[in-house]
């Protein structure tokens, strides 16, 4: 079997105030084989952006004491097209070997490395480590004068 | 009461007045475009246009669409089949992926593009805020609204040089009424 490699990288900005991420760019580079069907490939691709940003940023289900409370769209907050920024996708084809049309899949590993990718983007931003999902940022501390000389 | 639903004129049954329009058109008028999918107003699946505005049909009563003119997506392509140019820009750019949210999508794309044809992709993008997506990341609905603009201008343009001579018909004239007011603002 073909490896199936992939990249994405996002750009984003963490309010000092709120805390809040706005996401500025997002680019992916996938490997699918073969794109059978070009237009849909990138759908897939830009599918999995959006939803992977949500699971980064805000998609949470809450159950406090094992009875779920999240049970409908007003309350686990899906990305709008507001949240997200204009997306770019690079398809690259190197086809499977041992797949008939030379075709990799998609749909999964699209939605899997967003997520990552923001999370390492506000380590950047903040030199704050996220483990957990939905990431919550508070208002961010004042920068030392060491951060703002070294600038 | 009548409705007036994809130009046809209906006469509603006095039993279904207190139905929920969106099942009044699912189930009587097997108008199964506009989805319930939420069934709380939150998500658009459920977009249909009264008077051209969208409007969210799964919390609202048959009742208060009294008189109004309401389009559904059936009502977007022409009698002999031929899509309607919007739609096909949403086919020709993948903008469909599950599908669930498209034909809220398009209407919402269509009213907004009645009034403003010239649109920049910030518009497009806060024009169809309030519509959930899980499978497009919009991107491609946004390409989508982008591509069928030139249609609207054209149609706009083709108004406007119809309403010199005064002889057109009152649908004619309703439309480029509302494009007017559109352009003006
Ligand atoms: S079904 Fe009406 S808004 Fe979701
Ligand atoms: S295409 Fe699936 S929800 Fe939009």
């Amino acid at each position: 079997m073909g490896l199936l490699l992939c990249c994405q990288a996002v750009e984003l900005t963490v309010s000092r105030k709120s805390g809040k991420v706005k996401l500025l760019n997002a680019v992916a580079a996938h490997d699918v084989g073969c794109a059978v069907n070009p237009e849909m490939v990138r759908g897939q691709i830009y599918g999995g952006m959006a939803m992977s940003a949500g699971y980064a940023l805000h998609e949470e289900v809450k159950a406090p004491g094992g009875k779920m409370t999240t049970l409908n769209l007003n309350t686990y907050r899906i990305p709008r097209s507001m949240d997200l920024p204009e997306m770019k996708v690079i398809i690259v084809e190197n086809p499977d070997p041992v797949s008939p049309t030379g075709a990799k899949s998609i749909g999964e590993p699209a939605n899997e490395i967003l997520a990552p990718a923001i999370a390492n983007a506000i380590f950047n931003a903040t030199g704050q480590r996220h483990f957990s999902s939905p990431i919550k940022l508070g208002a961010q501390p004042e920068p030392t004068a060491c951060e703002e000389g070294c600038k | 009461m009548k409705l007036f639903v994809n130009n046809k004129e209906i006469e509603v049954p006095a039993s279904a007045m207190e139905k929920r329009i969106v099942e009044f058109l699912r189930e009587d008028l097997d108008l199964t475009g506009a989805k319930n999918a939420c069934d709380i107003g939150a998500c658009g699946a459920c977009t249909i246009l009264v008077n051209d505005e969208p409007s969210r049909i799964c919390i609202k009563l048959v009742k208060d669409f009294g008189g109004q003119r309401i389009l559904t997506i059936e009502g977007m392509a022409a009698p002999d089949g031929t899509l309607h140019p919007l739609q096909q820009a949403f086919l020709d750019c993948g903008a469909i992926q599950c599908g669930y949210c498209t034909p809220g999508m398009v209407l919402t794309g269509h009213a907004f593009l009645l009034k403003n044809s010239h649109p920049t992709r910030d518009q497009i993008r806060q024009a169809i805020f309030k519509n959930l997506c899980r499978c497009t990341g919009y991107q491609q609905i946004i390409d989508a609204i982008e591509k069928a603009a030139p249609h609207y201008q054209r149609e706009e343009r083709g108004l406007q040089a119809a309403s010199a001579p005064e002889k057109q018909t009152a649908t004619k004239n309703s439309k480029a009424t509302t494009l007017a007011k559109g352009e003006a603002g």
